[in-house]
């Protein structure tokens, strides 16, 4: 075993690979297209295969426990700042993931981006490459130290691919967007990291659970919000692990800070399919996922964040209803998914919400990728410019019917294994408006996304160029749809590998006990909204549309206007941005260039002035400056030394 | 009790006060110079109230004596006396009687006010009982030998620092 | 009985004189005697301590400064006559080229 535990240990070379082919790439190849594309993919093929046989280790020793190694990078007084890797069953399935999704979209992104211009192409590849490590070290990391800084990497590199195309206005305003949005998530994640540190001077994953209990036996530091009261440890823990959860709000686009995904489609598909659909949007939910141990310890939280996530799953998936770009629904749809498998974590279903996170990734990168296809070949995004499509470019239409498939949650593809384990979940619980939440959204979905499929590849062509497919496009499509085919296969009701994979401790997996009634009756609902999505838009798609949006014309407005956060957010924005730099102009302006930097000058031009007329030329003049000065320096020492007071008091003055 | 002494002393320090007023207020520069040399004469006088006989000897020789001559040989020189017709003093007269003032205020305070550590004196002896000047005469020569010496050699300098400074340009060598 | 205090207050109002004198005297000569003032002032200070003190030693200072006095008005006499040579006006407020 010692043999193979070495491997597990250089666990951190999976994300070095990419790192180091972003930093040959910016710094070397920047003019070369074959060389960098190809120092990126042999990269990311390094880490993948390096990440498969984390995997298999892990598989071999299911029972282990987690391989941990740290070290003490920084230290501030007392304070530890350890790095280290952390390979679990969970982490080493992720890696995976990540890294394989990864390769299948650079590679598809070699034909994609071909139109740009070398020095573009190169940049994305650097990028790509970037994001890649900073993903694959966020999924390794054993503490929030770690785990913070990798957050803000990937968020950096979010930032550089959405602003892609920079010349482009609306590309960098949405890149801005989508970096301060998740700033104020990250906020919120920091100061709850640090009040965790406070509470229990420590910020590894693993030691931190067993560290809030004793806190909350005997709690060394407490807080007050209201000056005077001070929070009991109960609700110390729980506001901690909220503001943990917020930066996890951030990154998942959860709602209220769900606002920056759709202005995100700005960048090319590819970076949407990798970025804001597999990977980077999953990071939230594997950070809660990883530290589950610590969000057990305050079923408060546990409760908000279900609420939140079953919230988010219903509002984006109506908001996809109204959407015309592919991608805009595409992304709502991711939205909506995230929300999902927030529900499922905060149901107690650990391995359900993380199946789910990896199903997800499948199908919603091969969505992405066929729409991408398709808007390689005709140039647009609107689904009212397509049509008929199937029969154009078959490959891209049978793989996106796979991928929607698997969306809507139809048997045997593995959409359906994962979000029934998390409706049963929800079922079983006792919350009604969630499950109410449940079923609209179930039906919602599926609605959605064959609306798109029957507008865009069925009824007729609305285009006049003829669209072709392209080899290097297609073969990751196909790839990515066999496994959202079979995928769905580990983690079945009767042999739930993965959860079995996942802990060694059960966790709730006790609540599948109905699990067949829920599914039948979803799987009716989105038989049923497939159904109604043929009618409606198979042969005459514009009609119905039209009359639909006559027909609930507040509800489309509504969902146009995207429930109006975004304005909220913007509205506040703009009043503490116009209070701030009016407030910074006027400290600039007035104060430091008036006050401080002209003060000075004119003082010093004001007493040259008057203080020249000193200079008289004469030196009784000067003589008679000199006598008053010493008599008011004898004055000012007697006064002092208290000698004029003392000598008062002998009286007798003359002789 | 009113002694001698110190009738003698009011009478000459009166005679010193006013004859210094008039040096710094006469118009007449001459007038001036003369007053001078009724206040040195004057301070001899005090000297010798004070048992230094050889000290009044040397001011009234010296000062009362060759630096009024000069100082008035150099008022001659300068034409000075044609020059006032109004006011000899300054702007500053009444800045600096107010300093002046409040200068020996303070200063008359503080000297009054100070306990002098001196020692009991003897009975008063008679001025022609005392020894000042032979002390003066075996201190010159013994102790203060060196500074007397250099006072001398200060004195040559001064006079030719005088010289120089005070010929004519176009004097070569030939000037003394 | 004249004691050390007598003797102080008048060296001090002869010298606060001498001082009036040097800051208001418009004429140079005039400023040197009111400097003359000054230093008997201090002669006075000097010998009576000296004789209060039971030392001599304010006799010999007195006397160096006596003689360095006069050799000081020697060459601020000199001085005087040259700047009168060269400005033709020994008025204090008159000689002021370093005005502003």
């Amino acid at each position: 075993m010692s043999g193979a535990t070495c491997f597990v240990d250089y666990a951190w070379m999976v994300p070095f690979f990419p790192f180091f082919a972003f930093i040959l790439i910016s710094l070397f190849t920047v003019r070369n297209r074959s060389l960098s594309a190809f120092i990126s993919i042999t990269a990311i093929i390094l880490s993948t295969v390096y990440a498969s046989a984390i995997l298999y280790q892990r598989l071999l020793d299911v029972h282990e426990p987690a391989v941990i190694r740290e070290i003490t990078w920084l230290t501030a007084g007392t304070v530890e700042f350890p790095i280290g890797i952390l390979v679990n069953n969970l982490s080493a399935a992720m890696l995976c993931m990540v890294s394989f999704i990864a390769l299948i979209i650079q590679i598809y992104s070699t034909s994609y981006m071909e139109n740009e211009e070398e020095t573009g192409f190169c940049r994305y590849f650097a990028f790509m490459s970037l994001f890649a490590a900073s993903m694959l070290g966020l999924v390794i990391s054993p503490n929030f130290f770690q785990i913070y800084i990798f957050w803000e990497l990937v968020g950096l590199c979010s930032y550089l691919l959405i602003g892609f195309w920079y010349n482009r206005p609306a590309a960098a305003s949405a890149a801005r967007k989508a970096f301060i949005v998740t700033r104020f998530g990250d906020t919120g994640f920091l100061i709850g990291i640090i009040m965790l540190y406070m509470m229990t001077h420590s910020f590894s994953f693993d030691a931190i659970p067993a560290l809030i209990e004793s806190y909350r036996i005997n709690p060394g530091m407490i807080w007050s919000i209201i000056p005077g009261q001070y929070l009991s440890p109960d609700s110390t823990i729980s506001l901690v692990t909220f503001l943990i959860f917020c930066g996890a709000i951030g990154k998942s686009a959860l709602f209220p800070l769900h606002v920056w995904l759709p202005d995100a489609m700005e960048g090319p598909t590819p970076v949407s399919a990798l970025i804001h659909a597999a990977t980077m949007v999953a990071a939230g939910v594997y950070m809660v996922a990883q530290t589950y141990d610590i969000f057990r310890t305050s079923p408060q939280t546990l409760l908000i964040i279900a609420h939140i996530g079953g919230i988010t799953a219903f509002m984006a998936a109506t908001m996809a209803l109204a959407q015309n770009d592919i991608k805009l629904v595409l992304a709502y749809s991711t939205m909506s998914h995230l929300g999902i498998m927030t529900l499922a974590l905060g149901m107690g279903a650990l391995a359900a919400g993380t199946f789910h996170l990896m199903t997800h990734a499948f199908f919603k990168a091969l969505l992405f990728l066929c729409a991408g296809s398709v808007i390689f070949a005709l140039h647009t995004n609107n689904i009212w410019e397509m049509g008929n499509l199937r029969k154009s470019m078959r490959v891209t239409g049978a793989t996106f019917l796979i991928g929607a498939l698997a969306l809507a949650g139809i048997p045997p593809f593995s959409g359906f294994w994962s979000k029934d384990e998390i409706i049963a979940v929800v079922f079983a619980s006792p919350h009604l408006l969630l499950k109410i939440l449940a079923c609209l959204t179930v039906f919602i979905t599926s609605f959605y996304i064959f609306r798109v499929y029957f507008v865009a590849f069925f009824s007729k062509d609305r285009y006049d160029i003829t669209p072709h497919e392209y080899p290097v496009m297609t073969v990751p499509l196909i790839i990515l749809a066999i496994i959202s085919t079979v995928g769905g296969f580990v983690a079945t009701p009767w042999n739930n590998g993965f959860a079995a994979f996942l802990s060694t401790d059960p966790a709730c997996e006790g609540q599948s006990v109905s699990y067949l009634l829920p599914s039948v009756i979803v799987l009716l609902i989105s038989l049923f909204a497939i159904g109604t999505a043929y009618s409606l838009y198979a042969k005459d798609p514009a009609h119905y549309e039209e009359l639909l949006r006559l027909r609930y014309k507040a509800i489309y407005s509504i969902l146009t206007g995207r429930y109006w956060i975004d304005d909220f957010w913007n509205s506040i924005v703009r009043v503490v941005v116009a209070f701030l730099s009016t407030a910074a102009s006027f400290i600039d302006s007035r104060i430091i260039d008036g006050l401080l930097v002209n003060g000075s000058a004119h003082l010093a031009d004001e007493a040259g002035k008057y203080l020249r007329f000193e200079e008289s030329g004469s030196v009784q003049h000067y003589a008679v400056i000199i006598i008053i000065s010493i008599v008011i320096i004898l004055l000012a020492v007697g006064i002092i030394h208290g000698f004029f007071a003392t000598e008062l008091l002998y009286g007798a003055l003359m002789r | 009790m009113i002694t001698v002494e110190t009738v003698i002393f009011y009478t000459l320090s009166a005679i010193i006060i006013a004859a210094a007023i008039v040096v710094v207020r006469a118009r007449n520069i001459f007038y001036a110079g003369l007053s001078l040399a009724v206040v040195l004469t004057g301070v001899a006088g005090v000297f010798l109230l004070l048992r230094a006989e050889f000290l009044a000897g040397m001011q009234v020789l010296i000062y009362a004596g060759a630096v009024i001559v000069l100082i008035l040989f150099a008022i001659m020189l300068t034409q000075g006396i044609h020059r006032f017709e109004n006011e000899p003093h300054n702007r500053m007269q009444f800045l600096a009687l107010l300093s002046v003032i409040a200068l020996s205020s303070i200063t008359a305070f503080i000297l009054l006010v100070h306990k002098w550590p001196l020692p009991v004196r003897k009975p008063i002896i008679p001025v022609w009982e005392s020894l000042n000047t032979l002390e003066t005469g075996r201190i010159l020569v013994k102790e203060f030998a060196l500074p007397f010496e250099l006072l001398s050699v200060l004195l040559l300098a001064a006079v030719m620092g005088a010289m120089l400074i005070a010929r004519k340009k176009g004097e070569g060598n030939d000037g003394n | 009985m004249t004691g050390i205090n007598h003797y102080l207050v008048l060296s001090l109002i002869l010298f606060s004189i001498g001082v009036f004198g040097v800051l208001t005297r418009r004429s140079a000569i005039g400023i040197l005697l009111s400097l003359e003032l000054m230093l008997n002032a201090v002669n006075i200070n000097l010998v009576a301590f000296s004789h209060f003190l039971e030392s001599i030693t304010g006799h010999i200072f007195a006397i160096f400064l006596i003689a360095v006095a006069a050799a000081e008005s020697c060459v601020g006499l000199a001085i005087i006559i040259c700047v009168y040579r060269t400005f033709k006006d020994i008025r204090a407020d008159n000689i002021n080229l370093l005005k502003w």
